[in-house]
């Protein structure tokens, strides 16, 4: 239990998939305009990524491996993301036509949000169980909606502040962004 | 000072705004198709691209489409504002994401516990994914008596806007 929550943390704050890993940097760019939207984004990017983590273990344990397949797994893992997706979209589209209704106008691509991909692959390097791997995705995600919260937060802050024009829109998000990365290496003597 | 509370007032959080394109009319009632928002240049380019196919974006869009009565004189093509509350958005995205990813987690791990086996596992996480779906449709089903979230249609949309 101490591992698992451990490995959690670790995921979620030390090893944070956008400010350590620089991974789904578009995202964190293009959608931290607002909170609740970033926050929407959060809820429907942890929800993929914990599920096509799911089967993306399943298909590196019982088919990559075994079959010696390693040279497949990105494109594989690309599928299977693609199809978590859009098998989603049609169950909700099929359990809830009204809430499907309500994110239509919002919901971002998330297929091709790196972040999704590189959090599979970085289960692939982990040699996991199945558990473990998926605690370890869907801590990866919180830590990515965690980020994504906060720098919406600044950024709304940040709009209503006079900045020089040098450095005014994306210059002033992307250094605010690395204060944001310095402020969350204080975590790395949590665990590794 | 005779300052009371009643003076100040709560301020509404700004809509979610939307684009959305009409794409037909029907009884009357606008058939408005959601714009794909780009996150960035190469998702606006995947979002502007028109081919249709199973899985592509388009094909996923058109499932999106859906009808509002509309008081503008707008045409097919005409392309329009709609605004929802962050609130009603949030609830959504809550019940149909969190409700089935809290299933499935709580499965996998009940399933460790029990039988300490990935198989049986990953078995349990995708019922519980399953069961969360039920739920969600429980949640709905539920909610069919309030009144749900509505779209408030904010006027036509500018050639460079976007969502937001």
């Amino acid at each position: 239990m101490r591992e698992y929550l451990l490995m959690m943390l670790g995921a979620a704050l030390v090893n944070n998939v956008i400010l350590a890993r620089f991974l789904g940097l578009c995202s964190f760019m293009g959608v931290t305009t607002r909170i609740d939207t970033s926050l929407g984004m959060g809820f429907a990017t942890t929800f993929v990524i914990t599920v096509s983590s799911m089967i993306d273990w399943a298909v590196e344990a019982w088919l990559l491996e075994p079959l010696e397949l390693g040279y497949l797994r990105t494109v594989t893992f690309i599928m299977v993301i693609a199809a978590a997706v859009q098998f989603t979209e049609m169950v909700i589209r099929k359990v809830s036509p009204t809430l499907f209704r309500t994110l239509g106008i919002y919901l971002p691509l998330i297929t091709t949000n790196c972040a999704v991909l590189g959090v599979a692959l970085l289960l692939v390097e982990g040699r996991m169980g199945f558990l473990a791997s998926v605690l370890f995705a869907f801590a990866s995600s919180v830590g990515y909606s965690l980020v994504m919260v906060i720098f919406a937060g600044l950024r709304e802050r940040l709009a209503l502040t006079q900045a020089p024009l040098l450095i005014e829109g994306p210059p002033l998000g992307f250094i605010t962004a690395s204060i944001l990365a310095l402020a969350f290496m204080g975590f790395s003597g949590i665990s590794t | 000072m005779n300052t009371t509370l009643s003076t100040f007032r709560p301020v509404a959080a700004p809509l979610v705004e939307g684009v959305a394109r009409v794409v037909a009319f029907d009884n009357g009632l606008a058939v408005l198709e959601p714009e794909q928002r780009g996150t960035c240049a190469g998702c606006g380019a995947a979002a502007r691209c028109e081919s249709q196919g199973i899985g592509s974006l388009a094909a996923r869009l058109a499932q999106r489409r859906f009808t509002l009565p509309t008081g503008l004189a707008l045409r097919v093509g005409d392309r329009v504002r709609l605004g929802v509350t962050p609130c009603s958005l949030l609830e959504a995205s809550a019940i149909v994401y969190v409700l089935p990813l809290l299933g499935s987690l709580l499965a996998a791990a009940l399933a460790q516990w029990r039988w300490a086996s990935d198989a049986a596992c990953l078995g349990a996480a995708l019922a519980g994914l399953a069961a969360g779906f039920l739920c969600v449709r429980g949640v709905e089903a539920w909610r069919a008596g309030r009144a749900g979230p509505e779209f408030e249609l904010l006027g036509l949309a500018g050639p460079d806007e976007s969502s937001r």
